[in-house]
């Protein structure tokens, strides 16, 4: 969630803060904006779904009951929020991807390969501990 | 050179792929989904769904958008073409005037059915058909705000299209 935040906090100073201090264009006038707009309103519903899921758990709602889930297939608040946080580590580099490669195209910032190697390394940093199983044994 | 569209391409691929699979917890949610979409016994769930569907309207849009956007190929065109030059299907009439009412009315008009459906079901006139008659006047509205001339007044004269819902 920490590195949502910081990518979330990356996406909207170069988006929003770029525009109003040097006047380029924000990543909403890009061509394929709408389609990170479809992709962000599916995540925002992944997002509150899970917090819905968390509260009812932890103010004992029997939604399972409530909706005629089926309780095998039923996840966890913590495995929803997982999936939500991965989805949302997907989401925003690609959209720095894309914002960094029009803008250097279009000559505004060109800090494209910084972009590319931040993803790489948090990409390392976040699967880590569930892919890597050499780096378990640092896990305390 | 590698388009620039190749990153909302991947994202595109990302998300189906995250909709379809695990196909474990995927499958009865694609289920519930076509409940709501057929009106079939609908349950306080699928209520609750539909509910949903009706915020979503925007979403639905962008949706659409991102269908077109993949299935055209626009996304291999370069950023820097001019715009006159991309995304000539946005500005069809099938999409402003028939694709973009009919995302706006959709989710109105489940709930819709899931109402009569439920009234036929219990036989209960209040409150499922109020609330049928609720949705019947939301769409209504809708189909208003698409369609009368007087919300393209302060629009371009020799346009026809529908501004309310254009996306971009």
């Amino acid at each position: 969630m920490g590195m949502c935040a910081v990518l979330g906090l990356w996406v909207c100073w170069d988006c929003v803060w770029g525009y109003v201090r040097d006047g380029y264009s924000t990543i909403g006038g890009r061509t394929a904006f709408p389609v990170f707009r479809a992709c962000g309103g599916l995540l925002i519903l992944q997002w509150c779904w899970s917090a819905s899921v968390f509260i009812w758990t932890r103010y004992r709602v029997n939604y399972i009951y409530l909706f005629d889930f089926d309780p095998r297939i039923v996840s966890s608040p913590t495995t929803l929020f997982n999936e939500a946080v991965d989805n949302t580590l997907f989401f925003l580099v690609i959209m720095l991807l894309y914002y960094k490669v029009c803008a250097s195209s279009s000559g505004g910032c060109t800090d494209f390969k910084l972009v590319e190697s931040n993803c790489f390394s948090s990409n390392r940093n976040h699967y880590s501990y569930q892919t890597r199983p050499e780096l378990t044994k640092f896990q305390t | 050179m590698m388009p620039s569209g190749i990153f909302p391409f991947l994202l595109v691929v990302y998300t189906v792929a995250q909709l379809v699979f695990p196909l474990r917890t995927r499958v009865p949610m694609w289920n519930s989904i076509w409940q709501v979409v057929t009106a079939h016994s609908p349950s306080f769930y699928h209520g609750y769904v539909g509910d949903i569907f009706t915020s979503m309207v925007k979403v639905f849009q962008d949706i659409a958008w991102t269908i077109c956007f993949v299935v055209s190929g626009d996304w291999l065109i370069d950023e820097d073409l001019k715009q006159s030059t991309r995304h000539v299907w946005a500005h069809s009439f099938w999409y402003k005037n028939v694709l973009i009412p009919v995302i706006c009315l959709l989710p109105l008009l489940f709930r819709f059915n899931q109402c009569l459906r439920k009234f036929l079901d219990t036989g209960k006139r209040f409150p499922h058909l109020a609330n049928a008659a609720k949705y019947a006047l939301s769409q209504t509205v809708t189909l208003f705000g698409a369609f009368h001339p007087l919300y393209m007044m302060h629009k371009d004269p020799n346009h026809h299209g529908v501004n309310l819902f254009q996306v971009r």
